[in-house]
C-alpha cells in the first residue's frame, strides 16, 4: 500500500466525499487538518488551485480534485467497487456524482457570499441564483432516485456518497432551505445512509467546535 | 452513433473542451449558443445546475458536467482514445483535466466578480485569490510539461485538451497576463496543438 497523506479541513465537503471512501474501503492514511485559505497554510504549494482535498502518494504524486482522489482509491483498493468498471455505468455513476459536487458548489457559493467580510460586497442575487441551483438539484435527486435504495444500481456507489455529503453540507450550513420538509422521499434516503459507519465517522456532530477549533 | 445536441455557447471554457473532443472524434453535433445568465435559465430542464455544457442524447437523456461528457464521448467513440483505461495512467491524466478545469473555474469566478453591476459589491480580496489561483495554475502546469510535446505520456489526452483550453481561456479573458512570453514551453506546445483542427475551429469568442 502507498503511503497516502490527505490534506483536508473536517469541515470541508469535498473532503468528506474522500473520507468516506477511504472508510468504507478501509484504507490507512494519515490525516492531516488544514485550512486551504488561512494565512500561511501549505496547501497552495501542494495544489496549485490552492483547495483542499489534496491527496500526496508516496511523497511524490499530489492529486486533486475529490473526484479524481476517489478514482484512484477505487482502483487502489478495488472493495468494495465505487465506480463501474466502465462504459455507460461509469458515466452514469459519474454524472451522480456531478450532481452532487454542482448542489455542494451552489451551496458553497452561497456560504462564500455570506462570509465577504464587507457587507456591502454581499450580492442577493448571486445569492437567489445559486440557491435555485441547490434547490433544483435536490429536486431532481428526488425525482430520479424515486423510491429505489441507492442513486444507481444495487449498491452503494460514488453518486450516493456525492449527494449524501452535498445534502448534509447544506443542512448543516444553510438549515434556511429546509429541502428535507418539501422532499421527504429523499430526506429518508439520506437519512438512511448517514448511519452507515463510514458517513457517521466522517459527520461534523458539533460544528460549532470545529468552527471555532479554525480560529 | 446517437444524435447529439450541445448546449453551450463558444465563450465557455467548459463548452470548448467538449467540442475539441467531439471534433478530435469527428462526430457530428448540434450546438444550441443556451445563455445561461437571464431569468429563464433554458438549461434547467435538461440540468437541474443550470450550467454548461451539457448534452441530450437522441432527444431524451442528458448529461454533465465537461469532464463526464468528455468520458461519455470517449465510450462511444472510442477513437482517438482521450482517456486511458482505468488505472494510474488515467487518474494522472485527470489529474491534469483537473488542474485545466481549476484554472478555467478561477477565470470563470473572476469574470462574475468583473460582469458585478453593483460595483461596491466587488471584492479586491477575492478577485487576488482567483489571480493567485491561475497564476499558480500555470506555473505547474509549465513545470511539469517541460519540454514534452504531450502532458501525459507519449499520446495526446484529455489532459491537452483541457491544458490548452485554460491557458487559451487565459488569454482570451485575460491577456495581460501573458502567459506566453513567461513561459515559452507552454507558447510553443499551445502553437502546435493549435495546428489541430479542433482546436482552430474552436478558438473562445464571444
Ligand atoms: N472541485 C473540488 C472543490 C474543492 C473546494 O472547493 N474546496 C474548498 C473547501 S470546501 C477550498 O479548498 N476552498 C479554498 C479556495 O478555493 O481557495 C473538489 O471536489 O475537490
Ligand atoms: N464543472 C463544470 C463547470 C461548468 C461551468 O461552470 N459553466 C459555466 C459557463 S463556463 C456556467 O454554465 N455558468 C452559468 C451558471 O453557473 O449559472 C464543467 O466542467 O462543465
Amino acid at each position: 500500500m502507498p503511503k497516502l497523506q490527505l490534506y483536508c479541513s473536517v469541515l470541508s465537503p469535498y473532503a468528506r466525499k474522500v473520507r468516506i471512501v477511504l472508510a468504507e474501503k478501509q484504507i490507512p492514511h494519515e490525516f492531516i487538518e488544514i485550512s486551504a485559505s488561512a494565512p500561511g497554510s501549505p496547501v497552495p504549494k501542494i495544489n496549485p488551485l490552492g483547495k483542499v482535498p489534496v491527496m500526496v502518494v508516496d511523497d511524490e504524486t499530489v492529486l486533486y480534485d475529490s473526484g479524481v482522489i476517489a478514482e484512484y482509491l477505487d482502483m487502489l483498493v478495488p472493495a468494495p467497487s465505487l465506480l463501474p468498471a466502465g462504459g455507460m455505468e461509469r458515466v452514469l455513476v459519474r454524472r451522480w456524482d456531478a450532481l452532487g459536487q454542482g448542489i455542494c458548489d451552489a451551496a458553497v457559493a452561497i456560504a462564500h457570499e455570506r462570509n465577504r467580510s464587507v457587507e456591502a460586497q454581499r450580492s442577493p442575487e448571486l445569492m437567489a441564483k445559486q440557491r435555485i441551483k441547490v434547490e433544483n438539484g435536490l429536486a431532481a435527486a428526488d425525482r430520479d432516485i424515486g423510491d429505489r435504495e441507492w442513486c444507481y444500481g444495487n449498491a452503494l456507489s460514488l453518486g450516493d456518497i456525492s449527494l449524501v455529503m452535498a445534502m448534509g453540507w447544506v443542512t448543516q450550513r444553510l438549515p434556511e432551505i429546509e429541502w428535507h420538509r418539501n422532499l421527504p422521499r429523499l430526506a429518508a434516503y439520506r437519512a438512511r445512509l448517514e448511519e452507515r459507519a463510514s458517513f457517521r465517522a466522517t459527520a461534523n456532530p458539533n460544528l460549532t467546535a470545529a468552527l471555532a477549533a479554525l480560529k | 452513433m446517437p444524435k447529439i445536441t450541445l448546449l453551450g455557447g463558444n465563450a465557455s471554457p467548459f463548452t470548448r473542451k467538449v467540442r475539441i473532443v467531439l471534433a478530435e472524434k469527428n462526430i457530428a453535433y448540434e450546438q444550441i449558443k443556451a445563455a445561461t445568465a437571464g431569468e429563464d435559465n433554458p438549461v434547467i430542464p435538461v440540468n437541474p445546475l443550470g450550467k454548461i455544457p451539457t448534452i441530450i442524447i437522441d432527444g431524451q437523456n442528458s448529461l454533465y458536467d465537461s469532464s463526464v461528457i468528455a468520458e461519455y464521448l470517449d465510450t462511444i467513440a472510442p477513437v482517438p482514445l482521450l482517456l486511458p483505461p482505468p488505472g494510474l495512467d488515467r487518474v494522472e491524466v485527470k489529474r491534469w483535466e483537473s488542474l485545466g478545469d481549476g484554472i478555467c473555474d478561477a477565470g470563470v469566478a473572476l469574470m462574475g466578480e468583473r460582469r458585478r453591476t453593483v460595483e461596491t459589491e466587488r471584492s479586491q480580496e477575492f478577485i487576488a485569490r482567483q489571480y493567485n489561483k491561475f497564476e499558480r495554475g500555470i506555473a505547474v502546469a509549465a513545470k511539469e510539461l517541460g519540454d514534452r510535446q504531450w502532458c501525459h505520456g507519449n499520446a495526446f489526452t484529455l489532459a491537452d485538451v483541457a491544458l490548452v483550453t485554460a491557458i487559451d481561456y487565459i488569454e482570451f479573458r485575460f491577456p495581460e497576463l501573458d502567459w506566453r512570453k513567461r513561459y515559452p514551453n507552454l507558447d510553443a506546445y499551445q502553437a502546435r496543438l493549435t495546428k489541430r483542427p479542433a482546436f482552430a475551429s474552436t478558438l473562445p469568442s464571444d
